[in-house]
């Protein structure tokens, strides 16, 4: 795969919703570690993980929008970033099953108005809900 | 006429309806200073990509403003020179968005006004600017 740089936000939908005014995505994937050793190891031996999870953070600054959001509410999170150098392809990021799990409006004095939106994806399959790609 | 322009003729435009200077003009006209007048320089424009949208980038549009006064002594004239700073100033922000033009943006509010800054003073004429700063928005080329 071509190494390629990707710097901006076109697109974010959260559902049928247009999130506006985007100012950064982020998606972090985790699990919990869980260390095991002997008795006489003075480190881990093995290490395994939790079940993996995923959880996104999006921040706009279309409040008004971000307003009318509900908690719980579900739908995929959608977002294309575009590459730094022109001819190259955009790349469309998926969550399938985003679950809103927090909305934070920040109203400011003297900057602008923004909202932070935390999700944590679920599968209804169990299978993988992230998803990146060359846009068509 | 460019967004440049067109903010350019307003600060002007403003200037003039304010009724505190006889003369305004775009760059320093130089001339007659028995009158208060009034020039808008312009120095720079500054080109930001917006942060929370692809399409659009931010412009800050740099002007001075320059008030020249006289009077027979020079504090007198240094003092009216203050006051026509503050006149035009006031004027200058009597519609900060320019009729729409500009509007307040994370780089900065839609006009902003500098610091007074004294100028050349040849008595018994003396000049007195502030920088001027003004934001809008505008597709990305």
């Amino acid at each position: 795969m071509t190494a390629q740089r990707y710097q901006r936000i076109t697109a974010v939908t959260f559902g049928a919703l247009e999130l506006p005014l985007p100012m950064s995505v982020r998606l972090y994937r985790s699990a919990e570690p869980q260390l095991a050793r002997g008795d006489g190891d003075l480190f881990a031996t093995s290490v395994q993980l939790s079940s993996p999870q995923i959880t996104a953070e999006v921040r706009i600054r279309g409040t008004a929008v971000a307003e009318t959001l509900s908690l719980g509410q579900c739908g995929s999170l959608t977002f294309t970033v575009a590459p730094a150098q022109s001819g190259q392809a955009s790349r469309t990021v998926t969550l399938g099953g985003a679950v809103l799990t927090a909305v934070e409006l920040a109203y400011e004095q003297t900057a602008m108005a923004a909202a932070t939106l935390r999700f944590a994806a679920e599968a209804t399959d169990g299978a993988d809900p992230f998803h990146a790609e060359e846009s068509q | 006429m460019s967004p440049t322009s067109a903010i350019l003729q307003d600060l002007l435009a403003a200037l003039r309806a304010c009724g505190k200077f006889a003369v305004a003009t775009l760059g320093d006209a130089g001339g007659e200073t028995s009158v208060p007048r009034a020039s808008l320089c312009y120095e720079s424009r500054e080109t930001f990509p917006a942060d929370d949208d692809a399409s659009v980038c931010w412009v800050r549009l740099k002007v001075r403003v320059t008030v020249h006064a006289r009077a027979d002594k020079p504090s007198e004239a240094a003092l009216r020179a203050v006051d026509l700073c503050s006149l035009a100033s006031a004027a200058l922000l009597a519609d900060p968005c320019r009729g729409g033009r500009c509007q307040d943006l994370p780089i900065g509010a839609a006009t902003e006004i500098g610091r007074g800054e004294p100028g050349d003073a040849k008595r018994p004429d003396i000049e007195m600017s502030f920088a001027l700063r003004c934001h809008f928005q505008e597709v990305c080329q």
